[in-house]
């Protein structure tokens, strides 16, 4: 298919550019991170760590930058993003591996949760405007998607987890019982997760009513819906199939980048309920100058945000067809 | 001919803007079996607002409404919501103003054909739906493999033509048209207007078609009604008002168009533009354009009486305490 051809190229572009700035920002930042490291650590490095550092940041003072480009992309290839200093011996690509689970699991869950429920209630809304519930969800909305979120979640830990002791005061899981595919073990994962979840939910879940709504409305003011309804049409067929299926094209865009900021975006979310995802994880690496690891996951973002676009533009071929079909 | 759609006294205020617009006032109209009749007007005197009360589209949040619609008999101002809604475009259908935004977007052709008619045809099987289409698309001279196609990938003409086979898919007793060639070129416009009068032939539906052409009126209905200003200022035969329209107000339309047959003729306008229906003169509605204005129009509103069997009138000029003289002097100049 021709649209999903072009799409496919020009995302191959967009990772590349970024691949590329990941490679040269490093570089035009002034002084050495290799030497910075030899000091934070007193010297105590190895030299075998050292050189993979050294070659990892490309401080090799006879190589060209030509050559460490090329020795850049050869390490990326091979899923090769040196060692981190934090967690030092392990790689960089395993770090990540290991909180990019959690991060998924709950920034991911809550973001689809708030989307698919928000845009239900603008749709809910949005048809039933000049009712009461309207004139009370658009206040209420506008009220909690204000919220700053920093403040709601530490309220909400405050009272729900140290006043109240309702919920666990941090981490995924409880110390004595590990992860597992066990019931008792999905169940302490689920009672970690609730509260981030929640605060995730209550503050994002308003900008996706809103945003519905006001599709909708006008959606709904168009004269295929008027003719739907004099086509004596079911009010459920009028409501999703013709009014919501149009309004949702604008809406995936924006949920196309909250995905793409799942891996990025948790990072308050963590830091405050010490979640060990993504995140707390870019915390620690920009507190620690642990320039490996923030090389590592500023290239996940960006993959992370490319890839849900991409996935979001096939999706849109699929659901608009004018997006696919007029792009010559 | 038997009466087929029958409007009664039908009255519609729009309550939710300050002061109240009364879009409709006390509009009687009758469509007979395989009738065309014709509703004449500019933009902005109640047209679609009286077509929208006779289909049942508008909410009882924003309007009040007085008056009945009878369908074959039966009131549809006292039907619940299902019930009007399966009577909905199995007995009366609509092709709307602009077809161009009128069709989904993001639906093909036969997809929009197929919801129609499935929430209709609860029981069919779907190759009678499929047959069904295909037959109607090919009645309105669309091929069939263009069914496959979105609304966005076909002409103006196509869609429009598409919004017609759309309303006569499930072959309703009366289609209401409203300005169903606005927006579409001469040449396309004409094609359209003998495809309807052939359709309407062939399978003997009745049409209220609603626009502001009068020309068009005349050579395609049997009856006309114009309207101003939410009320009906004249009906009748369509041939007696071509020929003897009374009112200013009609003569001022026919003016507009030149005329089909025979010598060369000025065309003219009406000077003005409609009134705000929010802030309606007093008197006449029409007397602040009318060339021909007497004392009493500014303060009297004129009701609707018979100037002969079936063609009415309302208008001073034309009531029997006027001055014959003045009423010929008005007849020399038309």
């Amino acid at each position: 298919m021709r649209y999903v051809r072009r799409r496919l190229i020009f995302y191959l572009i967009a990772f590349w550019t970024s691949i590329t700035l990941n490679f040269l920002i490093p570089r035009l930042m002034p002084g050495n991170p290799a030497e910075n490291l030899m000091m934070r650590m007193h010297g105590k490095i190895s030299p075998y760590a050292l050189k993979a550092l050294e070659a990892e940041f490309g401080v090799f003072q006879h190589a060209n930058l030509a050559v460490q480009y090329w020795r850049y992309l050869i390490a990326l290839a091979h899923g090769n993003l040196g060692v981190s200093i934090t967690y030092f011996p392990i790689r960089v690509s395993t770090v990540i591996g290991q909180s990019l689970i959690w991060t998924l699991g709950l920034i991911g869950t809550a973001t689809i949760i708030s989307f698919v429920l928000g845009t239900w209630l603008g749709i809910w809304v949005a048809w039933h405007r000049h009712t009461a519930w309207d004139r009370l969800t658009v206040p209420v909305a506008m009220f909690t998607s204000a919220f700053p979120y920093f403040w709601l979640a530490l309220i909400v830990l405050y009272v729900l987890g140290f006043v109240l002791g309702w919920f666990p005061l941090s981490g995924a899981y409880s110390n004595t019982l590990p992860p597992a595919l066990t019931l008792p073990s999905i169940a302490d994962l689920l009672y970690h997760a609730a509260l981030p979840a929640l605060t995730i939910v209550v503050v994002s879940l308003g900008g996706w009513i809103l945003s519905m709504r006001n599709n909708m409305i006008p959606s709904l003011n168009e004269d295929y819906i008027q003719l739907a309804r004099a086509a004596g049409l079911k009010e459920r067929t009028i409501m999703y199939q013709y009014a919501a299926r149009n309004a949702l094209l604008p809406n995936l865009t924006g949920f196309a980048m909250a995905l793409g900021f799942i891996v990025a975006g948790g990072i308050l979310t963590e830091i405050v309920f010490s979640y060990p995802g993504l995140g707390f994880l870019l915390y620690q690496a920009s507190s620690n100058q642990d320039y490996p690891l923030l090389q590592g996951l500023l290239l996940m973002i960006s993959f992370a945000v490319l890839l849900a676009n991409f996935a979001v533009d096939l999706l849109y071929g699929r659901l608009d067809p004018r997006a696919a079909r007029s792009e010559v | 001919m038997s009466e087929i759609l029958s409007v009664r006294h039908l009255s519609v205020t729009y309550t939710d803007s300050t002061p109240t617009i009364p879009a409709v006032n006390n509009v009687s109209l009758s469509i007979h079996d395989r009738e065309i009749v014709g509703i004449a007007g500019e933009s902005g005197c109640g047209k679609s607002t009286l077509i929208n009360a006779i289909l049942q589209l508008l909410p009882d949040s924003i309007v009040d409404m007085e008056g009945d619609v009878l369908l074959n008999g039966q009131n549809l101002r006292t039907l619940d919501r299902e019930s009007m809604r399966r009577l909905r475009w199995m007995k009366i259908s609509l092709v709307p103003q602009s077809a161009m935004n009128a069709l989904n977007p993001i639906m093909t052709i036969e997809e929009q054909m197929r919801r129609i008619m499935e929430a209709h045809w609860e029981a069919a099987r779907p190759g009678e739906i499929v047959a069904r289409i295909d037959e109607t698309l090919e009645m309105v001279n669309i091929q069939r493999q263009y069914k496959k196609l979105y609304p966005f990938e076909l002409s103006g003409g196509m869609r429009q033509r598409v919004a017609i086979a759309l309303a006569l898919a499930l072959r309703p007793d009366v289609v209401v048209m409203d300005e169903p060639t606005t927006g579409l070129d001469v040449i396309v416009q004409r094609g359209i207007l003998m495809e309807i009068k052939r359709l309407q032939k062939q399978l003997g539906f009745a049409v209220c078609l609603v626009s502001h052409d009068m020309s068009l009126l005349i050579e395609l209905a049997q009856t006309v009604y114009v309207m101003y200003a939410g009320r009906i200022i004249e009906s009748g035969p369509s041939r007696d008002i071509y020929r003897q329209g009374r009112h200013p107000y009609t003569r001022g339309l026919i003016a507009c168009f030149p005329p089909l047959q025979g010598s060369q003729r000025t065309v003219e306008g009406i000077p003005g533009s409609p009134p705000d229906l929010g802030q309606l003169p007093p008197g006449c509605a029409f007397h602040p354009r009318c060339p021909q204005a007497i004392p009493r129009c500014t303060d009297q509103s004129p009701s609707l009486v018979n100037v002969r069997p079936q063609h009415a009138v309302a208008c001073h000029l034309h009531t029997p305490d006027i001055p014959s003289d003045l009423v010929e002097a008005s007849h020399d100049r038309a």
